[in-house]
């Protein structure tokens, strides 16, 4: 579905959106990028396109703001969460990459936070997390 | 196919919550029994738990059927533009499609309605532009109903406290579930600082073991999905396996309902449906009962053309409506179901509003379900102080909530789409119309009622708006087969049947000429077993 830049975009993004702390594990780790793995190949299919085309803006706008970033990925965190929130405000460094739509990175910020969260809280880690049961009380009571 | 297999005494479309009731009291009179339902008999393992596929989040799929493509729907926005709809889209107000339907998945919230429910419009007057009116029956009525429904269903509660209520003349079956939860401990004190009377909320879960089957885990999946030990209490385990035992009826899966057929007169001579090999049956029966939802019944009705011009009108739901409280201190203690503690302060009565509602607290939530729709205003929508926020949260957020009188217009309605077919080529439904301004300010008044009770309870945040304008169904679906004694304004008669068809009746929610400001299933179960009883009698 993605190539590998893309890929490595995708996670870099994930990990922002849900970034690890002291305690617990960010997204990608959490499994996040296999849900999006499965949801490409099934709800998301319609929306691919616009994933491949916003995840190679994100690394236009990487570039566009830094002289030494080859990607989105290769910028330190702090400065990955500046772009996204720029992008967030409608401030868009490379438009073209927008396809000369600049509204169209803002909902793309949109759309990737909600998917992370879709992929993360309903992951064991994300569920673990808040304190929901991960292992269920079925047992060996379980009708098939 | 044997010929005679094609005939039966009672022909029931739907075996859901009325369906299934109806289904179990036909066959043990003795009656040759078919229950048709277009959906299938699904597992524990066949419902799942997908967090965002299920009856609770419906975001990508649902868990209950109906399967997707076959049965579309069509709705209209406020301006009449029409969109063609799937069963997990907003618009479609889908319930379930499966054996037990909506019971296979429901949270089970098993209310009596309240007295003055049913004598609505002569409590308040008819608000203009409201199709507004009495039941022709009464609480009293119903009430030996409720309570075999509370027995032969399975209900866990405290009588006794139910003081909103006439006595009950038998005690629930069961003790009430978790009236010690933390969530039940909190709004008790919160409400007794208020001087507002609580209670442990009913329930068609097993507290203790009860007929023949185990007592709840307290696991979280609860409202939304099926239960791990069959603890959880619907038609799919109580009268339709009543039914099958006795030989006599036959429960057919993945059936369509295309028409109801009918002779000359008035009276109906069978159904004619859709099997699962996509044949095309008819099968002739003295008794049909319609009970598919206040959707599909009318649909099927008007597919049929059977009925007045009332049929598919004063379609309603519920308008829900409540608040969201964050908590200095845990409030879910992670023991299923959750909702635990209800206030009925506020059912009728209340100055400068049409009714009112009960509210109750709030089943365990799904962790994506609190993200998506209970987050904080302010909390960003993504990076370290959103996770966390949900991380330091999730035990201490509790929502109070209850569904409030939807006052019926007759322009909430389902009509035929003229355009769009489902699978089998018949016309599906296309529901348009939006809830009544008298809802919206009920729903206002009790927004206010919930967000007084999470400040007293120790809420330093409440937050939340009670809803808009919008098409009430969903879920709790009702109105559109109003019961009534005159055939010009009603649909069936006192006693459910058709109005100007001597054999045809409506088992479902369709009939509610209100819809309570109770979750509606045990009425519809108390009704399906006076309807039920009413058949088995009279022929």
């Amino acid at each position: 579905m993605l190539d590998d830049a893309q890929e490595r975009t995708l996670a870099a993004v994930t990990d922002r959106m849900v970034p690890p702390d002291d305690e617990w594990p960010g997204g990608v780790e959490a499994g996040v990028l296999d849900y999006f793995r499965e949801q490409f190949a099934r709800d998301f299919a319609p929306l691919v396109p616009e994933y491949r085309a916003g995840l190679d803006a994100l690394d236009a706008e990487a570039r566009a703001a830094s002289e030494s970033a080859a990607a989105f990925a290769g910028l330190p965190p702090e400065a990955q969460d500046a772009l996204l929130h720029r992008l967030e405000q409608g401030s868009v460094a490379a438009p073209d990459a927008w396809g000369g739509e600049p509204q169209r990175a803002a909902r793309f910020v949109r759309r990737l936070a909600e998917h992370v969260a879709e992929g993360f809280y309903t992951s064991p880690t994300g569920r673990r997390m808040v304190g929901f049961e991960v292992e269920p009380r079925t047992g060996a009571e379980v009708a098939a | 196919m044997n010929p005679a297999a094609n005939r039966y005494d009672a022909v029931i479309v739907g075996a859901g919550a009325g369906g299934g009731v109806i289904a179990g009291l036909l066959a043990e009179a003795g009656k040759r029994v078919l229950l048709l339902e277009r959906g299938r008999s699904l597992s524990f393992r066949d419902v799942g738990r997908d967090h965002l596929r299920n009856q609770r989040l419906s975001q990508y799929g649902n868990n209950a059927g109906p399967d997707g493509p076959d049965h579309p729907r069509v709705w209209t926005d406020r301006s009449g533009k029409a969109y063609t709809t799937l069963p997990h889209e907003g618009g479609y107000s889908n319930n379930a499609a499966c054996v037990g339907g909506g019971t296979r998945v429901y949270g089970g919230q098993a209310w009596r309605f309240h007295p003055l429910d049913f004598r609505m419009a002569s409590t308040y007057g008819v608000p203009a532009g409201s199709s507004l009116a009495d039941w022709p029956i009464s609480f009293d009525d119903l009430a030996p109903y409720y309570e075999r429904a509370e027995h032969e269903i399975g209900v866990a509660g405290d009588a006794g406290q139910m003081t909103h209520l006439p006595p009950y003349a038998r005690d629930y079956p069961m003790p009430p579930i978790t009236p010690d939860s933390a969530s039940a401990r909190t709004f008790r004190a919160g409400a007794a600082a208020l001087g507002w009377k609580t209670f442990p909320v009913p329930i068609t879960v097993n507290s203790v073991p009860y007929l023949g089957r185990p007592a709840c885990i307290h696991c979280q999946h609860c409202v939304g999905f099926a239960c791990p030990v069959d603890a959880k209490n619907g038609s799919q385990n109580t009268l339709i396996p009543r039914a099958l035992v006795t030989g006599r009826c036959d429960l057919v899966t993945g059936a369509m309902a295309e028409r109801i057929e009918r002779d000359s007169g008035g009276r109906v001579t069978g159904v004619t449906y859709w099997n699962d090999r996509d044949e095309r049956v008819t099968v002739s029966a003295e008794v049909v009962v319609a009970a598919g939802g206040a959707v599909e019944t009318a649909r099927l009705l008007l597919n049929s053309g059977i009925g007045n011009d009332v049929v598919g009108r004063n379609l309603q739901g519920h308008s829900y409506t409540g608040a969201q409280g964050l908590f200095p201190f845990e409030v879910v203690d992670g023991q299923g179901p959750g909702v635990s503690i209800a206030t009925c302060e506020f059912s009728h009565g209340n100055d400068g509003v049409v009714g009112g509602g009960m509210l109750a607290d709030e089943f365990v939530p799904l962790p994506i379900v609190v993200w998506k729709r209970h987050r904080a205003p302010g909390v960003p929508a993504w990076g370290a102080e959103a996770k966390a926020w949900m991380r330091t949260n999730y035990r201490r957020l509790m929502r109070i909530q209850g569904p409030v009188q939807d006052i019926p217009n007759p322009e909430s309605r389902v009509t035929l789409d003229p355009d769009v077919r489902d699978r089998w080529g018949i016309p599906v439904a296309r529901l348009s119309g939006v809830t009544h301004p008298e809802t919206d300010r009920t729903a206002a008044y009790m927004h206010g009622r919930a967000d007084q009770w999470l400040r007293a309870s120790g809420a330093v945040e409440v937050y939340g708006a009670p809803p808009g304008p919008h098409l009430s169904a969903g879920q709790h679906q009702a109105g559109t087969c109003r019961m009534g004694d005159d055939p010009a304004t009603s649909v069936v008669d006192r006693h459910c049947r058709v109005h100007g068809h001597d054999n045809l009746y409506v088992g479902d929610g369709s009939v509610h000429v209100t819809n309570g400001g109770f979750n509606p299933v045990l009425t519809i179960m108390a009704l399906a077993f006076r309807t039920g009883e009413h058949i088995a009698r009279s022929w």
